[in-house]
């Protein structure tokens, strides 16, 4: 019989303040996050046995972020192994992932998983468009932004699903509400559907305000077995459940005759390994807070129908009913989501925990949802083709 | 002497209207006007697979074993475009190839040579491609040459829509405006008609000495044309014998390509010709035709371009910009193409044996069923809009590029570029369910070589 594996708990949480940084460099923000977090979990950098670095994109910073030492000589944690880690926007639940297997495997007692990214150094223009022109195959998808690879997805729910353009657009006004709230979030203002409608188009159906911002950031959490729990100083969320899945390539979506635009398996499939390892057979009711990767708002929307939230083609009833709003039923991106946080890739996913560590502590303030006991983050990247979902609970 | 199998013309979509060129003087025509994506190769593979199509199975891609392509405006510089042609259409490695540029008698000259190879049994099916793509000095359209077109002929030894009687070809010396150094050279207009010309025609007529009655169509390829009657009815040939350029009012002057689209003209109504092409001297073929073609070959471009800037910016020839963002260093690798081609070029795709679904990138087992086995063949080249957007974002000449997945006719699924979407309009908007069909294209191009793919455009 198979041993249950060591419960792990975080222990410390550190977010950075996510926006045009200018005044901060890829360094500031590593110390700003990680000194931060060890604070949080009364521990110096030298208590940490292991560490782990995510930053998606170095090309399209500041060309840190590479390799491990990027953590260490910030932080001046040397002497330890320090792994950089590089999924996408999968890449800081992945630093997470990695750090709690670590921990199970007795590797270290104290693990960091810091994720950082400095992409305001340089024009968005010249960081994330230029990835997509020219770097990459010289022919597949030429032509594809970000925005596209996830719009094809918007056109295509819109002709199965009967889902309209404000139904998408809704999506945004939540989020961008919700990070009015949140007070380290890129964009603080809230917004009507009108505004997102009429805001320049980026890909058809998508426009600037579907559109995550190009954002600089870091979050970074300190985790540790449960037994090494420190009663007296640590307040611990655990993690219940934790799926990593690559479920297809960069380019086969697009040239795979049976990928219907209508879902990401990836989502799907990391979903279920984390309800099985938490118990969870029926998220609507056993969730209480999500914190889902809306790089574009239509991604949100597949997502509550890949997440088992509802059945295909339902989640613009969760919409028009507003159950994914603070309050409701299941509040989704309650932080404001990368809408309205921004989107530093490999900080992304290790903010959303830690946004939903602070709910799960009773911390969050105004946007705190109540009662909270268990919650969810999910990222996806690669378009599409690598997802996670993270369990925390009290 | 050998025969036409067939033939294959592309016109691009779009066209200017003369009076775009010279507002203050209306003149009516227009001239065909290849897409910013375009060039004299990608014009080429479309006239060379509609050849093949209309040869009807009679000969395959591996059963021509000679290409000669005929441009004023090739490409590159110190490359050979037939042998470039040969491997993006997917020949056999190690034919025959020939690129014959200069001037805009190398249609004909092309044409004449292949039918040497043929006749002297040095090959034994050769396409000849034509095409040319002429921008004029900006502010000179309204007085140069400035059609784009292609037009492939699969010439064989026998069978086919016509045969080659004869092919001579008559030297003189004395010639049009040319080039010298990139200086423009202009005789005096009268002296280059009487002496450039008219001289020219004497000679020809005196030595090959035409039969009139051999022929019901004359072909006579020179912007003198109309002053060459008296020398044909004094040769005993009559006012009905001789074709007016039907091609001119729809494409304008397409350079090497326009003799041999009046000769297309004429095989899909008449039944001998005699083909004169003049320019420095005179090509002069006779043809028989032996069989009249079904369905002929659009000769026109559909759509007008609104205005002169519009025209402009199709002459950008590729290059992307945006206000915002300026692709300096595209990756582009040779090695890429030339290991990738059989999928991305020649869309032969990767066919499960077990599910029989279709990929066009390899993988080590089928994302379906899991199975690992794979045949190759051929896919479609056209399909129907499964989902796209479009993205304004991506620098291109014309923004917004659409992105489209292609469901393709039979099984497979490609993602691409639209392209000849200059003018958005409801009418012909692409959306779920438009059919599309792949054009090779050139991609990105700043200033460095273009890779060429395909992109899609409307059925």
């Amino acid at each position: 019989m198979k041993n249950k594996p060591a419960e792990i708990a975080i222990v410390g949480i550190g977010v950075t303040r996510f926006g045009e940084l200018f005044s901060q460099g890829y360094d500031d923000l590593v110390r700003e996050a990680g000194l931060t977090a060890l604070k949080d979990a009364g521990m110096q950098a030298g208590d940490v046995g292991a560490a782990w670095l995510s930053t998606a994109f170095p090309e399209a910073g500041v060309f840190k972020g590479r390799s491990g030492m990027d953590l260490s000589e910030p932080l001046s944690m040397y002497n330890i192994p320090v792994t950089r880690v590089s999924n996408y926007c999968a890449s800081g639940a992945d630093a997470i992932r990695n750090a709690v297997n670590a921990l199970r495997a007795g590797e270290c007692d104290v693990a960091m998983a810091l994720g950082v990214e400095k992409l305001r150094d340089r024009s968005p223009q010249d960081s994330i468009v230029k990835m997509m022109v020219e770097y990459g195959h010289p022919v597949l998808q030429k032509g594809f932004t970000a925005a596209g690879t996830f719009a094809v997805y918007a056109n295509r729910i819109m002709h199965a699903y009967g889902v309209s353009r404000e139904d998408i657009a809704s999506i945004s006004v939540k989020n961008h509400f919700h990070g009015s709230m949140n007070s380290k979030a890129h964009h603080r203002k809230a917004c009507s559907i009108d505004d997102v409608l009429t805001s320049p188009m980026v890909a058809h159906p998508l426009t600037v305000m579907d559109s995550c911002p190009t954002t600089d950031g870091a979050a970074c959490v300190i985790l540790v077995r449960a037994a090494d729990i420190n009663r007296k100083k640590h307040k611990p969320v655990y993690i219940q459940g934790i799926g990593l899945s690559v479920s297809t390539g960069w380019d086969l979506p697009f040239f795979d005759p049976h990928h219907n635009f209508l879902s990401f398996e990836a989502t799907r499939t990391a979903a279920q390994m984390a309800y099985r390892q938490a118990g969870i057979t029926q998220p609507l009711n056993e969730i209480d807070l999500i914190e889902v990767h809306d790089c574009f708002s239509i991604v949100e929307l597949l997502t509550y129908e890949d997440l088992g939230l509802c059945k295909p083609g339902e989640a613009k009833d969760l919409l028009r009913g507003n159950e994914t709003r603070l309050g409701g039923k299941i509040p989704v991106n309650v932080s404001g989501g990368l809408l309205s946080c921004g989107h530093p890739v490999g900080a992304t996913g290790i903010r959303m925990v830690c946004e939903v560590v602070t709910h799960l502590r009773n911390e969050a303030g105004e946007r705190q949802v109540k009662n909270a006991k268990r919650g969810l983050t999910h990222n996806i990247g690669g378009p599409g083709a690598i997802a996670s979902v993270i369990i925390l609970s009290q | 002497m050998s025969h036409i199998l067939s033939y294959g013309i592309y016109i691009p979509r779009y066209y200017a209207e003369n009076i775009l060129f010279s507002p203050g003087r209306p003149r009516s025509g227009q001239c065909s006007v290849g897409f910013s994506d375009e060039d004299t190769l990608t014009m080429s593979v479309a006239a060379m697979d509609k050849a093949m199509k209309h040869a009807k199975n009679k000969v395959t891609k591996n059963e021509l074993d000679g290409i000669i392509f005929a441009s004023t405006r090739p490409v590159f510089q110190n490359r050979y475009h037939a042998s470039f042609l040969a491997s993006l259409y997917g020949l056999r490695q190690g034919i025959r190839a020939l690129d014959l540029t200069g001037t805009s008698r190398s249609g004909t000259d092309a044409i004449m040579l292949a039918n040497e190879w043929i006749h002297a049994g040095i090959c034994k099916n050769v396409m000849v491609a034509a095409s040319d793509m002429l921008f004029p000095p900006i502010g000179e359209e309204a007085t140069q040459a400035c059609g784009h077109a292609a037009v492939a002929f699969i010439l064989c030894a026998s069978g086919g829509v016509a045969e080659i009687i004869s092919a001579q070809s008559f030297s003189d010396f004395y010639s049009d405006e040319f080039s010298y150094k990139h200086e423009k050279i202009k005789p005096d207009t009268r002296f280059t008609r009487e002496y450039g010309f008219m001289n020219c025609l004497h000679g020809v007529m005196e030595s090959v000495c035409p039969v009139a009655g051999n022929y019901n169509a004359v072909i006579m390829n020179s912007p003198w044309a109309r002053q060459a009657g008296r020398i044909f009815f004094k040769a005993g040939f009559s006012e009905k014998q001789l074709l007016r350029d039907t091609i001119q009012p729809l494409t304008g002057n397409t350079g090497v390509c326009h003799a041999l689209l009046q000769l297309t003209a004429a095989i899909e109504k008449c039944d001998s010709i005699l083909l004169m092409d003049h320019f420095n001297g005179m090509n002069v073929l006779a043809v028989s035709v032996k069989a009249r073609v079904k369905s002929p070959e659009p000769k026109a471009p559909l759509r007008p371009l609104a205005s002169y800037h519009d025209y402009l910016a199709l002459r950008k020839a590729g290059h992307y910009d945006s206000v915002m963002y300026h692709p300096v260093d595209m990756f582009s690798s040779d090695a890429m193409n030339f290991r990738e081609r059989e999928s991305l070029l020649y869309l032969k795709g990767y066919t499960c044996t077990a599910c029989k679904t279709i990929y066009l990138i390899p993988s080590a087992a089928c994302k379906k069923c899991g199975q690992p086995e794979f045949t190759r063949q051929p896919i479609s080249p056209a399909g129907t809009v499964y989902t796209l957007t479009r993205e304004y974002y991506f620098p291109h000449p014309f923004p917004p590029i659409t992105m489209v997945v292609l469901d393709l006719d039979g099984g497979g699924r490609i993602t691409v570029q639209a392209t000849d979407d200059l003018y958005d309009d409801e009418k012909n908007k692409i959306q779920i369910g438009s059919r599309m069909k792949l054009s090779l294209r050139k991609m990105l191009i700043n200033g460095t070589k273009p890779d060429y793919f395909w992109k899609a455009v409307r059925l």
